[in-house]
């Protein structure tokens, strides 16, 4: 356990206010790699059945799971479209690819996000969900296993706060990955249709706010480790009225 | 390699085929469309409502229209070719019946064709239809009252003998579908594209059957194939289907199939438990044509490029429906074209009318996986069948694999596995039984 303070805090302000609050299951926001959760962080909730969205995002050098090794690489692009397949399956399909490199990348890497269901959210009780990112494939650059609770708090009828924390791993030996290995942790403050983040990914301490236009377009704009600006839009379309 | 043509041979089979196909086909067609049976159309068999009801629904467009009262249940075949999606076809047809026919009946019972040939059945209470439109609130008994089944045979054999209302054959649809093809590419286009057009004519011949010709047309294109940049013929054939005893659909098919491949194709569908299970098993033989000749990188030479049929393909699948999600699972086993045995799984759920799925599928040559989707396409409603109808394409669909080792398959131009996935009876239920479009 690398830092476990934020994770014991987050646990001790779910039980604390999992007794004080009403529970409210908030709309779910999605990650800079287009699954549910916080910045880089998941969460316990998955996306609604039948909710289809598609993103572009902006991670910079230094906080990219593929270290490309090169002197003119910026950083990734990463294109995704997430599907809440079915009300206890949510799949991300992301596609990273490089920006400002000369080498012949290809289309980029490949990856697919599995998230399921354990529990919903009650009362008293936190979503709680399972993921396996990127086990299908070659390299695994975002391989990741992990268990994620969340628990949100209704202060008003337009002002949540949504905390989330969780334990991730590697399953597949080998990959190069080190995202989210280690307690992770999120707290999400949203008032209508704008929220502020800030979360640690088990490596470092990333805050955001998002904006969501119409009901269906997320602005997202992070700050990485408090050092480096990133970004990304999202669009969300319901395939089952 | 390419065997070598031998031009009698080669067209053997899809004509002897045709020829089958032309004979049962021309009997069905002088038992369903004799003159006299065309000047019964001109005069309705009912005195009264029934009347009303014929015109009204003939005026709007719906095909192969046959009415059959009791003295408590109206039942009703038709063919919707107005509508992209059939449940939305079903629930204007309801709409649009049940004013007219008051509370003359308790039930009311639709038989859903394709080509004029039955494929389910569904029935509703038009009680409930009636409580409902003066009770919003109501809406959950009369979505109860709605059944659907494909054990429509009792209902049918009341209606196959009655008089065709606006007959669906020999009708021509023309529309155009778009294709959209994408491959690798490297520095500085690291995916490369490729949009064709798909002009496209069917022409609904007799009960079941249906010839249907099509030409590519490429409009955009970054993939370096020489021929991919010419117009070029695409599926060119005739499809003849039959429903058997049983839930069971008998699928014949000759022509000009897509993947450079000609022949004949037979497939026979059995539908078990309402639709959860569908064993389906296909035979294909083939052989290689393309027009113009390919000639792998270089600058391709107009003329057909034919081979004699020397493939044999048979695959069988069973697919199994999770009613709930309207999510289908399947696992297909065979041998595909060039003699290439492969497994393939995959799952796919029908959000209304997009499909989106997964599938995995292991060859001799290796594995492959990928996502496969289908996106409907503007609009949902089309104009009044006539002789000759253009419409808009019903749905744009695309598969990405993720690897190289691709199984090669072809389509035969036998859409009825399509029909059975749209009118699957739980399927339509739970869309009959979702409150949207029925206000």
């Amino acid at each position: 356990m690398k830092q476990p303070i934020p994770f014991i805090l987050l646990v001790f302000c779910l039980l604390i206010f999992g007794r004080l609050a009403g529970q409210l299951s908030p709309e779910p926001q999605r990650t800079l790699y287009g699954n549910t959760g916080a910045i880089l962080t998941p969460a316990g909730y998955l996306s609604p059945d039948g909710q289809l969205a598609f993103g572009v995002s902006y991670i910079p050098q230094g906080y990219t799971q593929i270290n490309r090794r090169e002197p003119l690489w910026r950083g990734d692009r990463v294109i995704y479209a997430n599907l809440g397949l079915l009300p206890f399956l949510e799949v991300t399909f992301r596609l990273t690819s490089p920006d400002g490199s000369k080498n012949n990348f290809g289309i980029g890497d490949r990856s697919l996000f599995l998230r399921g269901r354990i529990t919903k959210e009650k009362k008293i009780l936190p979503a709680i969900a399972i993921g396996l990112h990127d086990v299908v494939g070659v390299v695994g650059y975002h391989h990741v296993a992990y268990l994620v609770g969340s628990k949100s708090f209704a202060f008003s009828p337009s002002t949540q706060l949504v905390l989330s924390a969780g334990y991730g791993a590697k399953i597949i030996k080998n990959v190069p990955n080190t995202y989210l290995q280690g307690f992770f942790g999120s707290a999400s403050w949203r008032w209508k249709f704008v929220s502020l983040n800030a979360e640690y990914d088990a490596k470092k301490v990333n805050a955001a706010l998002y904006v969501r236009l119409l009901k269906k377009i997320d602005f997202h704009l992070a700050y990485l480790d408090m050092k480096k600006w990133s970004g990304g839009v999202s669009m969300q379309l319901k395939l089952l009225k | 390699m390419i065997p070598k043509v031998d031009i009698k041979t080669c067209f053997i089979l899809p004509l002897a085929v045709l020829l089958c196909s032309l004979s049962v086909g021309a009997q069905s067609l002088q038992a369903s469309y004799t003159p006299a049976q065309e000047a019964m159309t001109k005069q309705y068999p009912f005195g009264g409502v029934e009347d009303s009801l014929l015109t009204a629904l003939k005026s709007s467009g719906w095909l192969n229209l046959r009415v059959q009262a009791s003295a408590e249940k109206l039942i009703i075949a038709f063919e919707n070719r107005t509508y992209r999606f059939e449940a939305m076809a079903i629930k204007a047809l309801v709409k649009e019946v049940a004013p007219i026919i008051g509370n003359r009946y308790k039930t009311l019972a639709l038989i859903v064709l394709n080509r004029n040939v039955p494929i389910m059945g569904l029935s509703l209470s038009l009680e409930a239809w009636n409580s409902f439109l003066h009770d919003a609130q109501a809406f959950p008994v009369f979505a109860n009252s709605i059944h659907t089944t494909l054990n429509i045979q009792a209902d049918w054999q009341l209606l196959k003998d009655q008089p065709i209302t606006q007959p669906g054959a020999l009708r021509t649809e023309a529309y155009v579908d778009p294709q959209l093809r994408m491959g690798l590419g490297g520095n500085p286009k690291p995916v490369l594209v490729q949009v064709n057009l798909l002009p496209t004519a069917n022409i609904y011949l007799w009960r079941g059957a249906q010839f249907k010709a099509q030409a590519i047309v490429p409009t955009f294109n970054q993939l370096p194939i020489p021929e991919d940049k010419l117009i070029r013929p695409g599926l060119i054939g005739i499809n003849q289907y039959f429903r058997l005893p049983g839930a069971t659909f008998l699928g014949l098919s000759a022509g000009y199939f897509t993947n450079y491949v000609y022949g004949a194709e037979l497939e026979l569908s059995k539908i078990l438990f309402n639709g959860r299970f569908i064993w389906r098993n296909k035979l294909g033989y083939t052989g290689y044509a393309s027009f113009p000749k390919r000639l792998g990188l270089e600058k391709p030479i107009p003329g057909w490029q034919i081979s004699s049929l020397a493939n044999l393909d048979y695959r069988s699948s069973v697919e199994y429906r999770l009613a709930k999600y309207d999510l289908v699972a399947k696992v297909e086993a065979g041998r595909y074209l060039y003699h290439q045995n492969a497994v393939k799984v995959s799952v796919v759920r029908q959000f209304r009318e997009t499909d989106i799925g997964f599938f995995a599928q292991k060859s001799s040559q290796g594995t492959n996986y990928g996502f496969q989707l289908s996106i409907p396409i503007l609009s949902k409603k089309y104009g009044k069948p006539q002789r000759f109808q253009f419409r808009t394409s019903k749905s744009l669909p695309y598969t990405y694999t993720a690897t190289q080792y691709v199984v090669e398959d072809y389509q035969s131009g036998n859409d009825l596995y399509l029909f059975l996935k749209k009118l699957n009876p739980s399927f339509i239920q739970n869309q009959l039984r979702n409150p949207l479009d029925w206000h």
